[in-house]
């Protein structure tokens, strides 16, 4: 098959384009165009645009310096080295605090299905907690700050406690309940 | 098209930013944008709808189509593939309106176009201008699939999808397209 005159047309394609636009094409199509916005005003608005920019940009980064401040200050406050203190007390605590909060979140998995109960056994908890948190704050200014962390290590270790007698009576309430159904089915 | 798109591959940074310009509402930019691709895109329409007045109008209003829609273009190509898209589109629905008979193609009896039959036409000289005037003289579906095909530089498969007829039609109806546009150039003398 021929190849040459394909070959040619496409080598030479703009050799083909040889029609021009009529001059008042661009008038026709122009007229039916949006009508445009001022080129000063839309220059405004970029400007406007452009400082605003800034300014958030500005605002934010004070802002991210304030909280950076008070969150070294903060820091500072709250800085208490507890290993510092006594060490086997500063592991024990690490132990416990994440002892209660695996135990809170197990405690908090039946709040659905028994809202009371659930509400009952957080205020005991919640009763101890705050009495937990009054003297880490204490702490930091106490005179005999092991003291204190001895106090708080008991503090949670009752917390503790606490939290298995709750789960301990919840496994017991789910366990009759079972047993209850079963008695039923077997009726 | 590839040619195409490794020209406009050159100039896509300032045609980026005039589509930006222009999709802003700056008439100026819209004014560059059709200064930089009217002539092409009304060669375009010219070859699929074969006269100058419905070339223009398809002109104006694939344009206007397009500065409608700039706002939605989303710039994955280049605003002129686009256009031309556009400018394609609304030759070929000039056309249906027209009622070109793009069934007949399809019902000609393609197996008489056999591959054997060679056009011979290693004594012409060609010249764009005598082959463009040849290609007018063609009849419309011939004209058209040659234009797309060879000037356009969509595949068949394309070609296919935009005048919805299967890839094979448009095939065979290119070689017959071409067997014809040499014959014509035969007849009309070229040797020159």
């Amino acid at each position: 098959m021929s190849e040459r005159l394909e070959d040619f047309i496409k080598n030479n394609k703009e050799e083909f384009d040889d029609l021009e636009p009529s001059g008042d094409l661009w008038a026709r199509i122009e007229k039916h165009l949006p009508a445009e916005v001022p080129e000063l005003k839309k220059r405004e608005v970029k400007t406007f645009s452009l400082g605003f920019v800034l300014r958030v940009a500005a605002t934010v980064i004070v802002v991210m310096g304030i909280g950076f401040a008070f969150y070294l200050r903060h820091e500072k406050k709250e800085g208490v080295d507890f290993a510092a203190i006594n060490p086997v007390y500063a592991e024990q605590k690490i132990r416990y605090t994440s002892l209660i909060e695996t135990k809170r979140t197990e405690l908090k998995s039946i709040a659905k299905s028994d809202p009371q109960l659930y509400k009952e056994f957080s205020e005991q908890i919640a009763e101890m907690d705050s009495t937990y948190k009054q003297m880490n704050t204490d702490l930091v200014t106490s005179p005999n700050q092991e003291r204190v962390l001895r106090a708080m290590i008991h503090n949670l270790k009752i917390q503790t406690d606490v939290l298995n007698k709750q789960l301990g009576v919840i496994e017991q309430m789910n366990k009759m309940k079972k047993e209850q159904d079963n008695d039923s089915k077997d009726i | 098209m590839q040619a195409d798109q490794n020209l406009e591959a050159v100039f896509i940074d300032k045609h980026y930013n005039l589509v930006v310009e222009c999709k802003q509402g700056s008439k100026k930019a819209c004014y560059e944008l059709y200064k930089l691709y009217a002539k092409a895109m009304l060669n375009v329409a010219f070859r699929i709808v074969g006269n100058i007045a419905e070339a223009e109008d398809v002109l104006q209003e694939a344009f206007l189509d397009a500065f409608g829609k700039v706002k939605d273009f989303r710039q994955d190509t280049t605003f002129g593939l686009w256009l031309k898209q556009i400018v394609v589109n609304r030759s070929i629905n000039l056309l249906r309106k027209r009622k070109l008979e793009l069934i007949e193609l399809e019902g000609e009896q393609l197996e008489n176009i056999a591959d054997e039959e060679v056009a011979d036409d290693e004594e012409i000289q060609y010249k764009a201008s005598l082959v463009k005037d040849a290609i007018k003289e063609l009849p419309e579906g011939y004209r058209l699939v040659i234009s797309l095909y060879l000037l356009e530089g969509y595949d068949h498969e394309e070609i296919g999808q935009i005048l919805n007829i299967s890839e094979n039609t448009s095939r065979t109806q290119f070689l017959r397209a071409k067997r014809k546009l040499i014959e014509i150039l035969k007849r009309k003398g070229i040797s020159s």
